[in-house]
């Protein structure tokens, strides 16, 4: 009838063909183990070296443990505005220097700010390592800012704030969402933080978060690229060496209670053109043995135009424009996100229903094995495609050496995806996907007119 | 006697008073490095096929691009290139859309068609285990979509929600609002992703006639890069693309772009508490004689965190998170623009600020320093921006797509580093015209429309009643 039917015949023939492959595929196709070597300096400072000569090309990241969580209460986004002073000058380097004296070297240079870690990072043309290495050093050890420049910065973030959070449509959706998950952990507010708290930060604040968290047994450096691993680690203690040892890092000590019952929030914003709903569950934290299950389930349910998620409610349904579930792995209490933008004239509360019911049958019936081997198909591919630059190495290997505690965990890491079995999925779904743990969040477009 | 503690403390007391910074250390000799080799040959059907092996990853990609991009659909079809592209996917004469995906993602595979301003992309990427997979998908999508109506619907819908999203982000309005600005009706200077109402109107008829008219081998070029021997992937691309026997339309130039003219263009958005502005005239094509010279130029105002447009906006005035300079070069012609984004009541200041910098550049386009640093970075940084087999592909298939010769990449820094500061002020004094900017500002209009009448005649739309494919961007009443 439809020209489309005409295909039916040859995919009942095309499929045992990719189902073939798709077996072949895990023998055949391994992503390179990289060489990784660690080791720590008598000021704590750990330090983890992979070696790739395959280009003159070195990314080089300093990760420290401390994030959004750290903060304390009033001073939300305090972590992030402090990464920001971190260009703003230390001992022997001038306000915006460093970035003028990576540019210089041909390298590329920014930094991000996490619910956990913060993370500054470089990659250059590898000529220049000892260079950076002295940037980093630097800046580790002694912190100079102007009282007129952090004001300056502080607007500057500000603006970023209202770029990523006040003026986009569904910008203000993920704090509302953390707001209501979480009771007590201070993932309760997400890195930007609130503006008025922002602007209750002082300078002083800045000089003794730097003496409390950017010390050197708070710290570690990641090499990937073109370097001798001995001549980097040497090069490493020559210029970090000499930094104090920091006192003992405080820690979050708050535990987020176990939730019982089902949260409801709605929120209305002006700049939502369209309904959209994010269900949160509560899970375990980054690197928990059921972690790599729920990976799994998310990928089955969100990878690619034949995922459960886009296949009913994008294709089928046409009732929305995105359906997507994916956990948000992190070091303390996790989440999973199941979320939907309604497409016009679709009823947002029949898209929850929908998603919560293919949440149901995963946690009813094991998923097929066909499903099984395209989940982890899509893990292997992204752990070859995903990682091709020296950065895109040393993203995951600081991942892996920050929150999952082992560099090792790079080669290993895998492994931990391929022996998740159809129970497993089912098990994992069953025990955190359930309606108790759930926090419901609603965005409605402000009604015509506003109010 | 002194003692000894003594001393030190005065030394350090001094030290902390003259506070000498130490300089950085010294780079060690740089390890010489070479654009990766790429071996073209054109298939007898005209297909130009460019082959680079990389055998660090098990991991075979390819893209393929057709002359068939936003440029050559008519503004009252805008997003006509865009649906089209998106359709590829979603059924052949022997596979279903979802066939298509479950084919893909069970590999674990990538399989993709967008649209530029001149060429629809296809590419995939696939472990090598797979390759042969991705040439079948892929070289389908390309040769047999059928544009079965029921998919052209679903697709119009994703394409018009996404739209009324878009529709609420000043951001995208004011880089959408400003190719109009600045490029008038040139076929640039429409929308790709098109308007609810001219994606709304397509047909099934428009997207199947567009592919037959455009979709043809001596219009197309394909880049295979990974791990594939270079006799291995024109074996496949001759299996898999020889047997495509079509003859599209010759490869007719597109008219110039339009010459500069003052003018102020306010999208009001009353919601907004910042603005987001755009600053510009005509670029060149990517491949203007000036093209290098003028890149290492804009280097220096605005491309990079230490040039002189973010250091004054961000760094020095605290107004916005960003301040960059670009140039979007099309084969036939382009844009410049500087852009930026600050709270609603410093944008006059904002835009001020912005103009007389450019001003400013042209009269003094470049320092020894800032010439020296440009070029340096330039250079240096080509080994990281061509560091994978894709960044490489893409490299090689933009040279052949614009004609800029097989030598351009392997020679790039050569010609850089023959480049002087007397020809980057040349070029900049050629092409820069302060005076005749198209200025962009999407936010809460009434706070600041009033302070740009210097610049040139204003105009202020309400969003609702914005057009961006309308003669005069305003919607027709019904």
């Amino acid at each position: 009838m439809r020209p489309i039917d005409r295909g039916s015949l040859a995919a009942r023939t095309l499929l045992p063909f990719v189902l073939m492959t798709a077996a072949n595929v895990l023998a055949a196709d391994t992503p390179p183990a990289l060489q990784i070597r660690q080791t720590t300096l008598k000021n704590g400072l750990t330090i983890v070296a992979a070696e790739d000569r395959s280009r003159p090309v070195v990314n080089l990241q300093v990760w420290y443990r401390v994030g959004s969580k750290d903060e304390k209460p009033g001073k939300t986004g305090f972590a992030h505005l402090f990464e920001h002073m971190m260009f703003r000058g230390s001992k022997n380097v001038g306000p915006e220097e460093h970035m003028r004296l990576v540019r210089q070297a041909g390298g590329a240079v920014n930094a991000y700010t996490g619910f956990d870690s913060t993370v500054y990072w470089e990659t250059f043309p590898s000529h220049y390592l000892e260079r950076m290495l002295w940037l980093e050093a630097d800046r580790m050890a002694s912190l100079d800012v102007s009282e007129e420049n952090f004001r300056k910065e502080r607007e500057v973030v500000k603006e970023e704030r209202r770029l990523r959070v006040e003026n986009p449509p569904y910008g203000n959706l993920l704090e509302e969402v953390l707001r209501n998950a979480y009771a007590r952990y201070p993932y309760r507010h997400s890195p930007i933080g609130s503006a008025e708290d922002l602007d209750r930060a002082t300078l002083a604040d800045v000089r003794a978060f730097h003496s409390v968290y950017y010390v050197p047994n708070n710290a570690v450096l990641i090499l990937v690229g073109d370097f001798e691993t001995g001549e980097a680690f040497r090069l490493a203690e020559k210029h970090f060496g000499g930094i104090p040892r920091g006192k003992p890092v405080p820690r979050v000590r708050a535990k987020e209670p176990e939730q019982k019952s089902r949260r409801e929030a709605s929120l209305q914003d002006p700049k939502a053109p369209l309904d959209a709903v994010v269900a949160a569950y509560h899970l375990p934290p980054a690197g928990h043995p059921d972690s790599y299950a729920l990976e799994i389930a998310a990928s089955i349910l969100s990878a690619g135009q034949s995922s459960r998620l886009y296949r009913k409610l994008v294709y089928e349904d046409q009732a929305a424009l995105a359906a997507q579930g994916e956990a948000l792995f992190l070091e303390g209490p996790s989440l999973f996100f199941g979320y939907a933008i309604a497409n016009p004239g679709k009823e947002i509360r029949g898209i929850l229903a929908s998603i919560e019911s293919i949440f149901g049958e995963m946690a009813e019936k094991p998923v097929s094995q066909e499903e099984l081997e395209k989940a982890k198909n899509q893990i292997l591919a992204s752990f070859i495609l995903e990682r091709e630059s020296m950065q895109a190495k040393a993203d995951f290997l600081g991942k892996c050496a920050v929150l999952l505690k082992d560099p090792a965990r790079y080669n290993t890491e895998i492994g931990r995806y391929r022996s998740v079995t159809a129970a497993d999925v089912q098990r994992v779904v069953r025990k955190y996907l359930t309606p108790d743990r759930q926090t419901r969040v609603f965005i409605h477009p402000a009604p015509a007119g506003g109010k | 006697m002194i003692p000894a503690a003594a001393l030190l403390l005065i030394a350090m007391t001094m030290n902390a008073q003259t506070a000498p910074k130490a300089a950085p250390p010294p780079p060690a000799p740089a390890r010489p490095y070479e654009f990766p080799r790429a071996v073209s040959r054109t298939l007898p059907n005209g297909l130009r096929v460019s082959v680079i092996e990389d055998r660090r990853l098990p991991l075979v990609a390819a893209s393929l691009q057709v002359l068939a991009g936003h440029a050559y659909a008519p503004p009252q079809k805008a997003g006509l290139a865009t649906l089209a592209a998106a359709l590829l996917r979603e059924g052949t004469k022997t596979r279903s859309s979802q066939q298509i995906a479950r084919a893909v993602d069970g590999a674990g595979g990538q399989l993709n068609a967008t649209a530029g301003n001149d060429v629809i992309t296809v590419s995939m990427a696939f472990m090598l285990s797979n390759a042969d997979l991705g040439f079948e998908l892929m070289a389908d999508i390309v040769r047999n979509p059928v544009f079965a109506a029921e998919e052209v619907a679903r697709q119009q819908q994703q394409i018009l929600s996404s739209l009324t999203v878009q529709y609420a982000s000043a951001q995208y309005l004011a880089g959408a609002a400003a190719a109009r600005a600045i490029l008038g009706s040139h076929p640039y200077a429409y929308p790709g992703d098109g308007t609810p109402d001219t994606i709304g109107a397509l047909q099934r008829e428009d997207l199947a006639s567009f592919y037959e008219q455009y979709f043809a081998p001596n219009r197309a070029w394909l880049v295979i890069a990974g791990s594939l021997g270079a006799e291995e992937a024109f074996a496949r691309a001759e299996k898999w693309f020889g047997g495509w026997r079509k003859q599209g339309p010759a490869d007719e130039p597109l008219p110039p772009a339009p010459e500069p003219q003052p003018r102020v263009l306010v999208v009001d958005m009353p919601t907004e508490n910042q603005t987001h502005i755009a600053v510009g005239h005509a670029g060149i094509p990517r491949n203007h004689p000036d093209y290098i010279a003028l890149q290492l130029g804009n280097q220096i105002f605005g491309g990079s965190f230490n040039s002189r447009l973010n250091m004054k906006l961000r760094a020095n005035e605290g107004l916005t998170y960003g301040a960059t300079s670009y140039f979007e070069p099309s084969r036939f012609a382009g844009i410049f623009e500087a852009s930026t984004f600050t709270r609603t009541e410093k944008t006059a200041e904002a835009i001020r600020m912005l103009v007389d910098l450019l001003k400013e550049y042209r009269d003094n386009p470049a320092t020894d320093a800032e010439f020296d640093e440009a070029r340096a970075y330039l250079s240096g940084s080509f080994a990281i921006a061509t560091e994978t087999a894709s960044s490489v592909a893409a490299r090689v298939l933009a040279a052949e797509v614009n004609g800029l010769g097989t030598d351009y990449w392997p020679r790039y820094r050569e010609r850089l580093d023959k480049l002087t500061r007397a020809d980057v002020e040349a070029a900049v004094r050629r092409f820069l015209e302060p005076g005749k900017l198209a200025i962009t500002a999407v936010g809460n209009a009434k706070e600041f429309a009033g302070a740009l009448e210097s610049y040139g005649p204003v105009r202020v739309i309400p969003v609702a009643e914005l057009d961006l494919t309308a003669p005069d961007l305003v919607k027709r009443k019904p």
